[in-house]
C-alpha cells in the first residue's frame, strides 16, 4: 500500500501555498517544512477535508490523524475516546490502557472526562486514537506538541513499533523527535517533489 | 452568567414570606370572594385532594398535556434533524415557527374546535406550544456541534450510533434540556387554558371554569395550586429522567460530573 501525491496545488485568495507537488509515500516520513508553507492544508486535502485546486491523491484508503488540535470528545476519558474509533472497542481497554500506561499516563487520568486532562495528557489520548485505529494510511500533525521530553520520546518509540510497513506522515518542528523517530525526512521548502527512503 | 443554587431553608422562607403577604391581603380586604386566603384555598384542596374525581381529572389532563408534549419532542425532533439536512427544509419551516410562536392560544383552540373534540383538544394545543420551541432549541444544540470532532469522526468513520452519542447528544442536550423546560411549562399553562374554552368532561379546566361559574374561589385558587405543582412535579421528573439518560448514554457531561 503506498500513498500517490500527484501535482497538488492550494491557492488562498491570490497567494499560492504549493504548486504540483508530487509524493509517493511507501512506509512512514516526517514532513519537514518552515512554519506558514502549508503543511496543515496538505494534511488537511491527504484527509479529504479540504479540495486542492489541482492533483489527485490516490492509494490513501482508510485514515487516521492526530489534528493540529486535540479533537477529543470532553465527556469522555481518555480510553473511552481511544475505543470510540475501535469497532468492538470495549475488549480492547485492557490493551489501550497499557498503551497510556507506556505513554506514563495511568490511575485515575484514564477514568477522568478529557475536558478535564492536561494538555499533554489530552495529545497522548489523540496520538493513541490514530494509532489504535484501524487504517491504512496514518497523518500526524505536530502529535509532540504539549508533551515533556520524556513523555515526546516515549511516544516516537510507539510510533516507530506502531507505524512500521505502512504509509505516515508526520508533519513536525521538534528535531529531537525527528532523531527519536529515525524516519526519512521529507523537506517541503523549496522542493515540488520528493521520493522518501 | 452565574447561577447560585439557593438553601432549601432559604427557599421556604421566600415562599413563607409570599404566603405571609397574601394571607395578610386577604385579612386586610375581608372579603369571602376574592382574594380568597391561603388558608381557604389549602382547605378547598384537602377537601378535594380524598376524592376520586380529583385524581381522575389531574390524569385526564395531564395524560393529554403530557401526550401533546411527548409528541411535541418526537416532532421538532424530526422537523430539526430534516432542517439540518436540508436548508430549504429550515427555510420553509422558520415563517411556520415564527407563525405558531406568535398566534395567541386562544386563536389555536377556537380554530381546533372545529375539527378536534374537546377531549382531545389539549393533546393538539400542547403539542402546538411545544414544537416550536423544542425546534428552536434543538436547532441551537445542533448548530452548536464541535466542527471539529464532526471532522474527526468523519476522518475516523466512527458509526452513526456512536457518532450520535459521542458528539450530536453532548451538543444538542443541554439546549434542549433548556427549551423542555420552558416548553413543559407552556404545555400546562396552554393544555388547562384549551380545557376551559373547550370544557371536555372530567379535565382539570373543566374544574376552573366550574368554580368560576359558582363563584368559587377557593377552589379556583386549589386548582390553580393543583396545576403549579403538577408542572414543576413533571417539569423536574422529565428533567431528571432526561439526565439519566444522557449519562447512560454519552457518561457524564463536563460540568455535571457530580450531579446526582
Amino acid at each position: 500500500m503506498s500513498l500517490h501525491i500527484e501535482g497538488l496545488t492550494k491557492r488562498f485568495g491570490g497567494h499560492t501555498l504549493f504548486e504540483g507537488l508530487s509524493l509517493t509515500v511507501r512506509g512512514p516520513a516526517v514532513l519537514w517544512a518552515p512554519s506558514g508553507w502549508g503543511k496543515t492544508t496538505l494534511l488537511r486535502i491527504l484527509l479529504g477535508l479540504e479540495r486542492p485546486d489541482a492533483g489527485t491523491v490516490a492509494g490513501a484508503g482508510r485514515m487516521a490523524a492526530v489534528f493540529q488540535e486535540d479533537r477529543l470528545c470532553p465527556q469522555l476519558s481518555a480510553v473511552e475516546n481511544v475505543l470510540l474509533v475501535l469497532p468492538g472497542g470495549k475488549a480492547q481497554r485492557g490493551a489501550v490502557e497499557a498503551d497510556f500506561a507506556r505513554l506514563g499516563m495511568e490511575g485515575q487520568a484514564l477514568t477522568l472526562p478529557a475536558a478535564r486532562l492536561s494538555g499533554g495528557q489530552k495529545r497522548r489520548a489523540a496520538l493513541l486514537r490514530a494509532l489504535w485505529a484501524q487504517a491504512d494510511t496514518r497523518l500526524f500533525d505536530e502529535p509532540f506538541t504539549g508533551l515533556d521530553p520524556e513523555a515526546a520520546a516515549r511516544a516516537a518509540a510507539l510510533l516507530r513499533e506502531r507505524c512500521a510497513g505502512a504509509p505516515a506522515l508526520l508533519a513536525t518542528h521538534d528535531r529531537a523527535a525527528i532523531e527519536a523517530l529515525g524516519w526519512p525526512v521529507i523537506r517541503l521548502d523549496g522542493i515540488r517533489s520528493a521520493l522518501p527512503k | 452568567m452565574l447561577k447560585t443554587k439557593r438553601s432549601i431553608p432559604a427557599r421556604l422562607a421566600a415562599a413563607a414570606f409570599w404566603l405571609a403577604l397574601w394571607q395578610w391581603a386577604a385579612v386586610a380586604v375581608g372579603q369571602e370572594v376574592f382574594p380568597v386566603s391561603p388558608r381557604r384555598a389549602l382547605a378547598a384542596l384537602d377537601r378535594q385532594r380524598p376524592t376520586a374525581d380529583f385524581w381522575a381529572r389531574v390524569a385526564f389532563s395531564s395524560g393529554r398535556i403530557v401526550l401533546g408534549f411527548a409528541l411535541g419532542c418526537a416532532c421538532s425532533a424530526a422537523l430539526a434533524v430534516a432542517a439540518r439536512l436540508s436548508r430549504t427544509v429550515g427555510l420553509l419551516l422558520d415563517p411556520v415557527m415564527q407563525l405558531v410562536k406568535a398566534t395567541p392560544v386562544a386563536s389555536f383552540v377556537i380554530l381546533a374546535l372545529v375539527w378536534v373534540r374537546g377531549r382531545e383538544l389539549s393533546i393538539l394545543i400542547s403539542f402546538l406550544m411545544a414544537v416550536p420551541v423544542l425546534y428552536g432549541a434543538l436547532c441551537t444544540g445542533i448548530a452548536s456541534a464541535d466542527a471539529q470532532l464532526l471532522e474527526m469522526a468523519r476522518v475516523f468513520r466512527i458509526p452513526a450510533g456512536r457518532r450520535l452519542r459521542a458528539i450530536w447528544l453532548p451538543a444538542v442536550l443541554p439546549a434542549f434540556r433548556e427549551g423542555c423546560r420552558t416548553a413543559l411549562g407552556l404545555c400546562w399553562k396552554s393544555g388547562v387554558a384549551a380545557e376551559v374554552i373547550g370544557l371536555p368532561d372530567g379535565s382539570i379546566g373543566d374544574a376552573l371554569y366550574r368554580a368560576k361559574i359558582t363563584l368559587s374561589t377557593a377552589d379556583l385558587f386549589a386548582w390553580t395550586l393543583v396545576i403549579i405543582c403538577l408542572s414543576a412535579a413533571f417539569e423536574r421528573a422529565f428533567l431528571a429522567l432526561l439526565g439519566l439518560a444522557v449519562r447512560r448514554a454519552c457518561g457524564a457531561m463536563p460540568g455535571q460530573e457530580g450531579e446526582a
